[in-house]
């Protein structure tokens, strides 16, 4: 993918920035890997995909309101790792709508909000 | 926190899609320029006595342009291989994977790696990002004067000397 197309489907997927939903998948890597590329197939990570188990997840709305999941149990292993890295995974999405203030703040109109 | 309600306006996500474009035809109007442009006159900065080759300038424009599409595309650990813990940005939110056969100390161990990685990410995203934002105006200017030498080298060392230090800073 050039770095154009690469862009173009970054800023596609944020035309609309309401939620921000963060979802933590543990899993059998084989089951989820694109034999062709070598990548993970992201495009089917979803809490309704039978090979997957869902860990955590974290939906945040613009007025702030966030709803959290926690697996109880995962394989009868220690989750606290599991949760330290969703939570890493939660702060990091956030930054990058940060990020994405920053970056426009310098050509978006006066008052059009943000920061 | 910080809400983010409004939708991205169009016109900059379309200038931040066009960014590597826009840093390339500046590029070629610099390289064909009669006489290569050498440092601006008297530098208006805290790089007082520093200079600022255009062209040198640019590649680290280009450079920062480079490093932000690759951090959009994801984290990995490790960074070739088979990622057995990843993460996707992407508008609507993030993905993270763990694979399961990573258990006990080992994944615990990983986990921590991962999680330093994606700080230092982040980090860097943020002086990326205002970079970026930076070298968007900048290109909002060459487009509208149609890419014009004087405009385009003009502007270019202008902001030389935050480029410079904004490019210095992402290492």
């Amino acid at each position: 993918m050039s770095a154009k197309d690469a862009i173009k489907k970054f800023a596609d997927s944020i035309q609309d920035l309401t939620n921000l939903e963060v979802t933590t998948y543990t899993g059998k890597l084989e089951q989820v890997i694109d034999a062709s590329t070598g990548q993970l197939k992201w495009d089917s990570f979803k809490p309704s995909n039978g090979k997957l188990v869902l860990v955590a997840a974290t939906l945040i709305r613009p007025n702030l309101n966030t709803v959290n999941f926690q697996a109880s149990e995962v394989d009868h292993s220690d989750l606290k790792s599991l949760t330290e890295l969703h939570k890493a995974a939660v702060e990091s999405a956030q930054n990058g709508r940060i990020a994405l203030i920053k970056m426009f703040s310098g050509i978006l109109p006066a008052g059009s909000g943000g920061g | 926190m910080l809400p983010f309600q409004e939708r991205a306006p169009p016109e900059a996500l379309a200038q931040l899609a066009d960014l590597g474009e826009h840093l390339e035809r500046a590029q070629k109007v610099l390289r064909s320029l009669p006489f290569p442009p050498g440092p601006p006159g008297p530098p208006a900065s805290e790089e007082e006595g520093e200079d600022f080759a255009p062209l040198q300038v640019l590649a680290t424009a280009q450079e920062a342009f480079a490093g932000f599409v690759e951090l959009i595309e994801g984290v990995y650990l490790p960074a070739q291989g088979v990622p057995r813990i990843a993460l996707q940005h992407s508008g609507l939110g993030t993905k993270v994977f763990v694979d399961a056969a990573l258990s006990g100390e080992q994944r615990r161990r990983e986990i921590e790696t991962f999680i330093a990685k994606v700080r230092a990410a982040d980090a860097r995203l943020m002086r990326l990002a205002e970079l970026l934002g930076l070298l968007m105006g900048l290109a909002a200017r060459w487009a509208a004067a149609g890419f014009a030498p004087p405009v385009v080298l003009g502007s270019l060392q202008q902001v030389a000397p935050k480029i410079v230090k904004l490019g210095r800073l992402l290492g």
